[in-house]
């Protein structure tokens, strides 16, 4: 290179520094350094449990095409201005992360530090994902202070969405798009109905510049057994089109619309150069003494999920390009696009109709209409059997081929059809696909109690169990398999059991079981005070009813307990409880009890019904008081015989 | 470089491995970075699937069995002047047969720390059970971290059960050391594992000024030393086979009285001699494996020396007893015990190491005051008996003294400690001690007289809690106020979470004479101190993280006594932080309210009385059927005094179950449940009563624990008219 070309660069890279700078120095005028106190005091009411406020926080991408590798870059500018809260001074920090498709610059302002390292991924074995974690000191008072931090993406493709929250409540946020008009990106709007957002869009020259600005915004809560964040947080999905030539014909697809974003998974499979020979001695193993495509695909979507193990990579374009079949069969582990990849092509070689599909789980709220790679986050294999689609999710353990996980039942898959897509939804299972039952047939007998306790699962729990059983080594598998009896209360006694089905993939686990129970039965003069319910489901099941987020079970609940209690002799049931029943569209719960004089016995049948798994938000009232009067009326109410 | 035999000691381990052997003892030291040398040179003596030991058969239902466990070590010293290296190469290789599909998920994945990949290797391979062997590639070796660091780690392909893995990792490392000679940190090997070990392996080689302290424990096999072997002083090597599988769990076990296994230090340096008392080495030998009383002794004569008070001690005690004259101005004169608590209280917070404390404050004003003492050294419960020491680290030093006919012992106390309170795991040792009058007349060390120390034993009441509680029936909701006092070991654990600033400022107040004094030294103290002593849980403003534990622990120590019944506590009140012996008990009073224990049926109340005593240990099937010892590091003592306040009209019926007595050597639960007036009393008293109890007396612990667990199943109803 020449002297003076080196030089010149140097000088444009010296004017664009400037220019930033400028860039910087403008929103950071727009902060004040110092606020009122009355203010801070206010912002302290407003937020009564944090300590921090972020001020003003802004996040601007700016997109330009690059020439040399083709690819729609971002650069993204995080400008953050934070209030302390408390009252003394404060270590005060923020998050981001980036992959082998992003960077993330020093963290400058405010005598701010930066650390990054590999994110704890769980269930992910290995991953390109890294935390960057930034923090300075505040000090008590009216201070305002900033930090900014610059994000490059190489690939738009990779940035999918921005959200307006943080884990700090905001006064205001404003997310800037700074996109030159040959670059065709959408923007999508999603959960903007409840929130007063406002979007400007100017086009200064060839640059389209759109703003959005929302104000006072919680702090992102965290929450167990929360939906996904999708499904209710205001955000923007990016969706990178094309770039586009002077003329407007395109110059480089991205992502314009599904049929895209299939043609580059399709291109990604293609390129993973499966080679079918590796499998035929197996394949062949497997099906020889098979009739017929349905018995054939059964036992090799049998044989693949018991014999691959499900090991997660996620390192940059192995996130997307599924790993060859040979080498998964080889490796006996693969990720769910390696074994959905290599149980497609086992199946093509018996003559089914076997296709590579996309899916999204249910923490995902969106579907293909949306082309974007933040649509799906999980592969399966669809086999189509006269007409008839299968979903076979290797990955599921002690499932059936007319089974599906809860996480992609009602899931829109993206299924391989050639140069074409097919978009079909998985089947919903009913909740009484997933019943559990149990019939307990009891007598009191002196101080104990003492009988047999019957329990059937199926479904979900039943391949969960199913599923722990199998992974317990043989010497504790009867210590386990009591504890589901016991249930941690070791005031139960298992004097016999009989498992069935423990290895039985698709049929009903049943336990059957002889136990004496004690201290559950307390003689008070003349009266036997019976604490009769030995489960009591649900009964710590409250729910913090500040909680502002659905609250997800991941299993559609169906329980029926049926208590069958003998009469002591010379005694007699002193009153018979009252019937329970509540129904919500979301959750049912009831008890009823009955007397049969004849038999000299009492009977109890408790059915608990969740035909969704959610608890949404406007039902955490009712749910909690349904509780509440489980507890109060019926778990800690004894049955009370009274002497003849 | 000079040629170094190293993997000649290599082919010493392997039998069988000849033909490597040969090639080895033309290779340098250095060579070694080539990977490929290593593994042909590891794996040379077993070179296909028929080579590898059968899995014997009484291992035959086992998920997995370690064929082999071998550790290897070589500690090589070079002396510069200025500073001295000891290079050491470590190794580990196991081979290991999946036998059951649980292996297979147990043993996919494997991880290792991070290393040098200049230096240090990995080798995997698996044996197939047809007979073919596969190299895992280092390509695969992915890079992992967490909080515990960075790591290696690879998911094993192929594996099948009846799959064999062979696998090392070889470590090249040195330690600098500056002075003549040097210890380092022990180290120990157990001879169990989670699953069983045909033949465990391990082997120590020592060249040139290294030397090695050796303890076996728990019927460990014996030590096969060899000297001057082919370029390695000496050979120490452990061997043992045929090793079930660790599957002791449960409460109350110390490890090191329960599985076989040695502990090691490893000394280097050119004058080892100069060191053998400090460190215990035999004199003129590389390896010691015991240490003789003769040792000990001249150990603790040796440092018997070091106590005397030195001229800055003297001019300290002149200050000191300035300090005690202006404290006790006006006030009686103080007697000798308040003089040295005077000393210890207000010096507690400068420095608890045992050594420098004993040396810096406490043992200089026993001198002054005239006091004899005895200092004396004893073995931590957790090693055992003096067989099990390696060095002078293992030592623990203490002090015994008399006043007013009254014994005080001194050892790794720490600052909320009360002068004469016995020190954390000190109980029921036998040490060996000198007095200081001694130390002082006999200036010939040698001569000086050593006798027999003995720790106290507590009586369980000494480690106690003792707790009262009144209560209210209030609907379905018990209304509870508290006082829980804590002494000794017990009080220890509370302790544990005071504030500092709490315990500064509480010291401060009390040995400050003027208030203008300490509003210069803590202008706050009335404000911060109120603060720590009525607490309130429901203001969290200006909690530090301190602070904010402080609550959190106490709270939860509410709250779990009750298994999640507490509804609500809003405050507790600590009446004394048990910091001075006029007040040793730390007490601490609250009001809550408990919800879930009472059901009213009809006009009548049922509440589940024996809850209110607290969780009590509840033994599963497993933890009942016993395999090993008993094994306490302090007896201690829970008692209750609970008085619930019947509603008028009302009568109490199902106390028969409440009333029990179990008492044993081991242990006593006891509980009088009893009607006086318009009260219900319930009172209760647990005690753990010994150190250690032999397998054949886990039946009582079995007697006192099921009692005090079945009480807490019991009801009481409260019966209208």
């Amino acid at each position: 290179m020449q002297y003076s070309s080196i030089m010149n660069k140097v000088k444009f890279i010296s004017a664009l520094v400037l220019l930033l700078g400028f860039q910087l120095s403008c929103y950071a005028q727009k902060v004040p350094k110092n606020i009122s106190t009355q203010e801070v005091e206010q912002y302290k009411l407003d937020n009564i449990d944090e300590d921090v406020l972020v001020y003003k926080a802004t996040t601007s991408f700016k997109f330009s095409f690059d020439e040399r590798t083709e690819k729609i870059l971002v650069e993204e500018q995080n400008d953050e201005s934070f209030v302390n809260l408390s009252d003394e001074e404060l270590e005060i920090g923020g998050y981001n992360h980036y992959s082998n498709f992003s960077s993330i610059g020093e963290v400058k302002g405010s005598k701010a530090v930066s650390e990054s390292g590999k994110m704890k991924v769980n269930g992910i074995f290995h991953h390109d994902m890294y935390y960057y974690v930034y923090s300075y000191y505040h000090p008590v008072g009216n201070k305002i202070q900033s930090i900014s931090y610059t994000k490059e993406h190489y690939d738009a493709r990779y940035l999918t969405s921005t959200y307006f929250q943080m884990h700090y409540p905001i006064k205001e946020k404003v997310i800037r798009f700074e996109i030159p008009d040959n670059i065709d990106i959408e923007l999508v709007e999603k959960n903007f109905e409840n929130h007063e957002i406002n979007k400007t869009v100017k086009k200064e020259g060839e640059i389209i510049n759109i703003t959005y600005t929302l104000k006072n915004i919680d702090a992102f809560p965290e929450y167990s057994n929360a939906p996904g964040r999708s499904f209710s947080y205001p955000h923007i999905i990016i969706l990178s089109k094309e770039v586009k030539n002077d003329d407007g014909s395109s110059r480089i697809i991205v992502m314009r619309d599904t049929q895209d974003q299939y043609n580059w998974y399709k291109s990604l499979v293609k390129t993973a150069n499966n080679d079918n020979n590796s499998l035929e001695e197996k394949v062949k193993q497997l099906t020889e003494n098979k009739e017929g495509k349905v018995q054939k695909m059964q036992a090799l979507f049998d044989w693949v999920q018991d014999n691959i193990n499900y090991i997660a990579y996620e390192d940059g374009i192995s996130g997307f390009q599924p790993e060859n079949c040979q080498d998964v069969l080889y490796n006996r582990y693969g990720d769910c696009k390696g074994m959905a990849n290599l149980l497609t092509e086992m199946l093509k070689m018996v003559d089914i109709d076997a296709r590579m599909t996309w899916i999204g789980t249910s923490s995902i709220a969106y579907d293909y209409s949306i082309p974007s790679l933040a649509v799906d986050n999980h592969a399966i294999c669809t086999a189509i059997i006269d007409e008839e689609f299968y979903f076979l999710d290797a990955t599921e353990k002690f499932i059936g081929v007319n089974e599906y996980a809860e996480r992609i039942q009602g899931r829109p898959a993206l299924i391989e059809d050639g140069e074409n897509y097919i978009i079909k939804e998985v089947p919903v299972h009913s909740y009484e696909a997933n019943l559990n039952k149990s019939y307990m047939d009891f007598n009191i007998d002196d101080d104990k109690i003492v009988g047999s306790i019957n329990t059937e699962y199926n479904g979900e729990s039943n391949r969960r169990l199913m599923y722990a059983y199998n992974s317990i080594y043989n010497e504790y598998k009867d210590k386990a398999v009591n504890h589901l009896i016991i249930s941690g209360d070791n005031n139960i006694h298992v004097e016999t059991l009989i498992a069935e089905n423990f290895e039985e993939k698709g049929e009903t686990i049943k336990l059957n079981s002889q136990v004496n129970i004690e201290n559950k039965v307390s003689q008070f003069g003349d009266r036997l005070y019976v604490d009769w319910d030995l489960y009591k489901e649900f009964g710590e099941f409250k729910i913090d009813s500040s909680r502002t987020e659905d609250y997800v079970l991941r299993r559609k609940v169906f329980t029926i307990n049926e208590v069958h209690y003998k009469t002591p002799e010379g005694y007699k049931l002193s009153a018979l409880p009252d019937d329970y029943s509540i129904e919500n569209d979301e959750f049912s719960f009831t008890i009823n009890f009955d007397y049969s004089k004849e038999n000299e016995s009492l009977f109890i049948r408790k059915e608990i019904i969740i035909p969704e798994g959610k608890i949404s938000v406007e039902n955490f009232k009712e749910w909690n008081n349904c509780i509440e009067i489980l507890n109060n009326d019926y778990y800690k109410n004894a049955l009370i015989y009274e002497k003849i | 470089m000079k040629k170094y035999n190293l993997l000649l000691v290599f082919a010493l381990i392997f039998s069988g491995a000849l033909q490597a052997q040969k090639n080895m003892e033309e290779i340098d030291f250095d060579d070694l970075k080539n990977k490929k040398l290593v593994s042909e040179f590891i794996w040379s003596d077993f070179k296909k699937f028929q080579d590898y030991p059968v899995v014997p058969e009484e291992f035959n239902d086992e998920v997995a069995v370690y064929l082999e466990k071998e550790f290897y070590y070589s500690f090589k010293a070079r002396m510069k002047s200025g500073s001295n290296v000891l290079k050491i190469r470590k190794m580990y290789r196991w081979i290991i047969k999946i036998q059951q599909d649980q292996g297979i998920e147990e043993f996919s994945t494997l991880r290792f720390y991070a290393f040098d990949e200049k230096k240090d290797q990995i080798g995997i391979r698996l044996i197939k059970a047809n007979g073919s062997i596969v190299n895992i590639d280092d390509s695969r070796l992915l890079d992992d971290e967490d909080e515990n660091g960075a790591f290696k780690k690879v998911s094993i392909p192929n594996l099948e059960t009846g799959d064999i893995i062979d696998y090392y990792r070889y470590d090249n490392y040195k330690k600098v050391f500056y002075s003549q000679f040097s210890i380092f940190s022990p180290s120990y090997e157990v001879f169990v594992s989670d699953f069983p070990i045909v033949h465990q392996y391990l082997e120590f080689d020592l060249i040139n000024n290294v030397y090695m302290l050796f303890s076996e424990f728990n019927d460990a096999p014996t030590a096969k030393v060899s000297e001057n072997d082919k370029g390695v002083d000496v050979k120490i090597v452990y061997e043992n086979t045929m090793i079930e599988k660790n599957d002791i769990k449960g409460k109350w076990i110390n490890n090191l009285s329960v599985f076989p296994g040695i502990r090691y230090q490893v000394g280097a340096g050119k004058t080892p001699d100069g060191y053998l008392n400090q460190y215990l080495f035999s004199k003129g030998k590389y390896v010691t494996f015991k240490r003789s009383k003769s040792m000990l002794n001249e150990l603790l004569r040796e440092e018997s020396g070091l106590f005397e008070v030195d001229k800055y001690g003297k001019k300290r005690n002149k200050a000191y007893n300035k300090k005690i004259a202006t404290f006790y101005e006006g006030k009686k004169a103080p007697s000798k015990l308040e003089r040295i608590e005077y000393v210890y209280n207000t010096s507690r917070f400068y420095d608890y190491n045992s050594i420098s404390y004993l040396q810096g404050y406490l043992l200089d004003y026993l001198q002054d005051q005239g006091i004899n003492y005895t200092i004396f050294h004893y073995i931590p419960k957790y090693l055992g008996d003096y067989h099990n020491i390696l060095s002078r680290q293992d030592i623990e030093i203490g002090l015994k003294f008399n006043i007013d006919e009254k014994e005080y012992y001194y050892s790794n106390n720490r600052v909320n400690s009360v002068l004469g309170e016995i020190p954390p795991y000190f109980e029921g040792l036998k040490g060996y001690g000198v007095d200081f009058k001694n130390v002082l007349k006999y200036k010939k060390r040698d001569q000086l007289p050593i006798k027999e120390v003995f720790t106290p034993v507590s009586t369980p009441d000494r480690n106690a809690k003792n707790s009262t509680y009144e209560i209210v029936i209030d609907g379905e909701d018990l209304k509870v106020k508290s006082s829980e006092s804590y002494v000794g070991q017990l009080k220890r654990k509370r302790h544990y979470y005071l504030p500092t600033d709490m315990s500064i400022i509480e010291d401060l107040k009390k040995y400050n004479v003027k208030e203008k004094d300490l509003l210069k030294e803590y202008p706050d103290y009335k404000e911060d101190y109120e603060k720590f002593i009525h607490v309130s849980l429901l203001d969290t403003t200006n909690d530090d993280e301190e602070m904010a534990d402080y609550k959190y622990y106490f709270k939860m120590g509410i709250i779990n006594n009750y298994d999640d019944g507490v509804k609500e506590v809003n405050a507790f009140d600590v009446k004394s932080t048990g910091r001075y012996i006029e007040s040793p008990s730390l007490t601490i009073e609250s009001d809550y309210i408990i919800e879930g224990f009472v059901k009213k049926m009809g006009a009548d109340y049922l509440i589940d009385a024996g809850k209110l005593i607290g969780g009590q240990v509840n033994l599963d099937d497993d933890e009942r059927e016993r395999e090993v010892a008993i094994s306490q590091d302090y007896v201690r003592e829970f008692k209750n005094e609970i008085s619930i306040l019947i509603p008028e009209g009302y009568t109490v019926e199902g106390m028969e179950k409440m009333n029990v007595s179990v008492d044993n050597s081991n242990g006593r639960f006891i509980a009088i449940t009893k009607v006086e007036g318009n009260q219900l009393l319930i009172s209760t008293i647990k005690s753990y009563k010994k150190l250690d109890s032999p397998i054949e007396e886990w039946e009582e612990y079995l007697n006192f624990l099921d009692a005090s667990y079945d009480f807490t199943q019991q009801k009481l109803l409260l019966k209208k008219g």
